[in-house]
């Protein structure tokens, strides 16, 4: 298989979620010798960011989304072994400390958006559910987290991430990371009401909004 | 002289799309916030069995009065008299050796048949959870069918057996005759999709519909076939209505040509089969179902309860009352949040009314999704006082 046509077939795999094949086609890339940055940021990226795209304008479904991020993650995981093996670093699109908040066990959306963080290069330490607030500051301070993305979807549970927010403060640690809120029930006023740096509606949002926050 | 109709045959009526009085006033989902109302403490009161469930649905339907007890699916028998033990700051029910043997033949609740596991997480078991199952083979018919006859099937007569219609048969003996009596589970989906405790758990139960859609397709046939079953039994025991709430499949989550292709023709029999054993067929069917309005009013329901609007989606009662009301009763979707528990009196009876819209029949006043905890008592009273009066 040519170069070109395994580029071809990467980004096709990630465009249309053909996730089974896309670890194997990536060794076969490195067999041949093909920039693993170059693979990424020219091919992987663009395909997921058209998955987001074609989400947003409801031609993709969660189905798709879901099946596209796992060709990303498969390729990536392949593509990452390799850079760090040739002691090259790439560069994480930034660190992120992400859970349910405590007293909610819901995480479809928090998963969701997890993977399409770890597809679009971010370093993701996903925390699962029900996560107390003690459990999310000593995470970030080990992992020396940049953004703390909190998921609630019930109303009763959305107060908790208002919570955190004051536990860090009064641990100091406050200005030193940005943070995310999303889930169901909760709107923008409610991420300006607990002081959070910022809401998105749907996980596609969430990757934008975490490339704003690394930016700003 | 007219004898003014019970609730029973009011909601009886409106579901069968004929002319009513009035509109009946069905809050549903009234989870913890019951034992909220009521001032119990849940993880104490009112679980143990059938029993101390219908005493808390009792008293909660007493104060209120609706037009209808909407009931969970049960409680098994073998946690009464168990102790609740404190460990690592989580409550555990200790299964003993007497409880043992009983809980083995609960595949709902139980993992497998040979646990010996001795002690179950408390909360979880309120929260509607249960302990995990392994993940189910979609590669063969076979083992599919032997998924589900080690983890899932339970005949009717052994969920009477087990205590689950214990709370509906106390309630059903007191009121049946007069109130309008509805069981709710969550359907097969949500049994196969739940991210903890699922067959297939979310993410590979969507990514199944592209990579098994035989496997997925013959699943979902055979977990719907299992649900008719707990129909049976809630029958048997003084059921008038049996729904489910449809979550995980609606079109703001799967392509809408997923429900058509995998599910629409299970619900099409299945709603069918618990209509031949004397029930009203209902849905709660959560997400945005503004695209599969139409293949809605195919599938055999009396009922169709929906969820308030989203921010990701908009439910306009009046529009889907307009479309297909004239085929399938609806149920309104007051917001539990914004209205119930968020707004004023005067804006919950503007609401209602809205949902009204001046017409009493093919409609049933409800509330979009779970009541909240934190309700005010006065927002519900006003709920139904308007809903009664003015509908």
């Amino acid at each position: 298989m040519a170069s070109d046509d395994i580029y071809k077939q990467l980004y096709e795999n990630v465009l249309n979620g053909d996730f089974e094949q896309t670890g194997e086609l990536a060794n076969k890339a490195l067999e041949n010798n093909i920039d693993p940055m170059d693979a990424i940021n020219s091919y992987l990226v663009p395909a997921i960011e058209l998955v987001g795209e074609r989400f947003g304008k409801k031609e993709y479904f969660l189905p798709d989304l879901m099946r596209s991020a796992n060709a990303m993650k498969n390729a990536l995981e392949v593509f990452e072994k390799d850079i760090r093996e040739k002691g090259v670093e790439r560069k994480s699109s930034g660190k992120v400390v992400i859970g349910t908040v405590k007293g909610d066990i819901h995480e479809i959306g928090k998963s969701i958006v997890a993977s399409l963080l770890t597809a679009k290069g971010f370093t993701v330490t996903d925390l699962g559910v029900d996560v107390e607030s003690e459990v999310f500051i000593n995470k970030i301070v080990e992992e020396g987290a940049e953004i703390l993305a909190m998921s609630a979807l019930l109303p009763i549970t959305m107060p908790y991430q208002g919570k955190v927010i004051e536990d860090l403060k009064a641990r100091g640690l406050r200005d030193k990371i940005k943070i995310m809120v999303g889930g169901s029930p909760v709107t923008q006023e409610h991420a300006e009401r607990i002081g959070a740096d910022g809401y998105a509606d749907d996980a596609v949002e969430a990757v934008k909004l975490a490339e704003r926050l690394m930016k700003s | 002289m007219s004898i003014e109709k019970t609730s029973k045959e009011i909601f009886s009526d409106t579901l069968e799309l004929k002319k009513t009085e009035r509109c009946p006033v069905a809050p549903h989902w009234w989870g913890i916030y019951k034992y909220e109302v009521l001032g119990l403490d849940y993880k104490k009161d009112g679980w143990q069995d059938g029993g101390s469930v219908a005493d808390v649905y009792i008293e909660f339907f007493e104060k209120f009065k609706p037009d209808w007890l909407h009931l969970h699916i049960g409680t098994p028998r073998y946690f009464k008299d168990s102790e609740i033990v404190a460990k690592n700051g989580k409550q555990y029910i200790v299964i003993n050796d007497s409880l043992r043997q009983l809980k083995k033949e609960d595949k709902y609740f139980s993992t497998n048949s040979s646990s010996d596991e001795e002690i179950v997480d408390f909360p979880d078991y309120l929260l509607g959870s249960r302990c995990h199952k392994p993940n189910v083979d979609l590669s063969s018919k076979i083992k599919i069918d032997d998924y589900i006859k080690k983890y899932i099937h339970m005949s009717a007569e052994e969920i009477i057996s087990l205590g689950y219609t214990d709370h509906l048969e106390e309630i059903s003996k007191e009121y049946g005759h007069e109130v309008f009596i509805n069981v709710h589970i969550p359907s097969a989906i949500c049994e196969i999709f739940d991210p903890l405790t699922g067959y297939t758990g979310f993410e590979q139960g969507l990514i199944a519909f592209y990579d098994y859609p035989g496997g997925m397709r013959y699943l979902l046939e055979r977990c719907y076939q299992e649900q008719l079953e707990w129909a049976k039994a809630y029958a048997k025991k003084g059921a008038h209505a049996f729904s489910i709430s449809e979550a995980y499949i609606s079109p703001d989550m799967a392509n809408p040509d997923i429900y058509r292709k995998f599910v629409k023709h299970i619900h099409r029999s299945f709603f069918a089969e618990v209509k031949q054993m004397g029930l009203f067929p209902l849905c709660y069917f959560t997400g945005d179902i503004n695209p599969l309005l139409e293949d809605l009013t195919e599938i055999n329901i009396s009922g169709l309860m929906v969820e308030e609007s989203k921010k990701n989606f908009h439910l306009d009662i009046g529009y889907i009352r307009k479309k297909i009301g004239d085929r399938v009763c609806v149920f309104g979707n007051l917001d539990s949040i914004f209205m119930l528990h968020d707004a004023e009196a005067k804006d919950i009876e503007k609401e209602v009314l809205k949902q009204v819209q001046g017409s009493k029949n093919n409609f049933i006043i409800c509330n979009g999704s779970p009541i909240t905890p934190g309700t005010p008592v006065e927002n519900i009273l006003t709920f139904l006082k308007t809903g009664r009066e003015y509908s």
